[in-house]
């Protein structure tokens, strides 16, 4: 079972590491604002489910900065692959660093609609230079 | 050098490439596949100097494709660095075990991928 402060601070670290080394961004956690239109992706894991809003604009700037292509070159479907290996990879640093004893046991990232994370118990957002990016979880019992 | 690079993920393949390049492996050819069955062909028809493997795959998955590199004769010198979003120690020391010689977890930077795999090339743990 994981605590939901715990999620919280382990996600509030994880990532800024991951734009920071990934996507060559910066994080910054700040007070939570509905994203009225985003990209959302879904991750199933052992004990709950973890979802990423991207606002539009930072999905494509991310996506430009992983793929080292201009943003007017990134096409949708790259849009997607590439926030859905962002939710991936934040994730699975958030569940390695809350249990590093415990193998990570993830479902595959799927799209999600825009106000799929809406409600959550958990809810955390980020500031970057580029749009917003918001976290949420539903934890199995927390 | 060839580098063979196994992720179901087209942009991770694509970006494990360019980090590698930025790493100073630039002049290294390519090699991608986006399981562990494809890429155990891709070892099997050209000469694999190093293999760069996730491990949750569709089909055979990481844990497969490094037992199966092992089981086989030919490929199993084929130093492989395990890149994963899986940073347990459990996870890990599996992965050694089937003979990884390095692994790094995502996040990671240029600078730590080049070290893990300069570890690994060098035959040191």
């Amino acid at each position: 079972m994981i605590a939901a402060a715990d999620f919280l601070a382990a996600a509030r670290a994880v990532a800024r590491e991951v734009l920071e080394a990934m996507f060559f961004s910066e994080a910054e956690p700040v007070s939570c604002q509905h994203l009225e239109e985003c990209v959302a992706v879904r991750v199933g894991f052992h004990g709950g489910e973890m979802a990423v809003m991207i606002s539009p604009q930072l999905a494509v700037a991310a996506s430009a900065a992983f793929l080292a292509e201009d943003s007017d070159e990134v096409t949708t479907e790259q849009r997607e692959m590439v926030s859905r290996e962002l939710a991936n990879i934040l994730c699975g640093a958030v569940l390695s660093r809350l249990h590093p004893d415990q193998r990570v046991a993830l479902r595959a990232p799927e799209m999600a609609a825009p106000d799929f994370g809406s409600g959550a118990a958990v809810h955390q957002c980020f500031a970057t230079p580029e749009g917003r990016l918001a976290i949420t979880a539903r934890l199995d019992c927390a | 050098m060839t580098i063979l690079i196994v992720d179901d993920s087209p942009v991770m393949r694509g970006f494990v490439r360019r980090v590698m390049r930025l790493a100073g492996f630039d002049q290294a050819e390519y090699l991608e596949a986006p399981d562990g069955t494809a890429g155990l062909e891709q070892a099997r028809s050209a000469a694999v100097d190093l293999v760069l493997t996730d491990i949750n795959m569709p089909g055979m998955d990481g844990e497969e494709f490094l037992a199966a590199l092992r089981a086989d004769e030919a490929l199993r010198s084929i130093p492989a660095v395990v890149i994963s979003t899986d940073a347990t120690r459990d996870r890990r020391e599996r992965m050694t075990a089937l003979g990884a010689r390095g692994y790094i977890a995502k996040p990671f930077s240029p600078e730590a991928l080049r070290e893990e795999i300069e570890r690994a090339l060098g035959g040191l743990s």
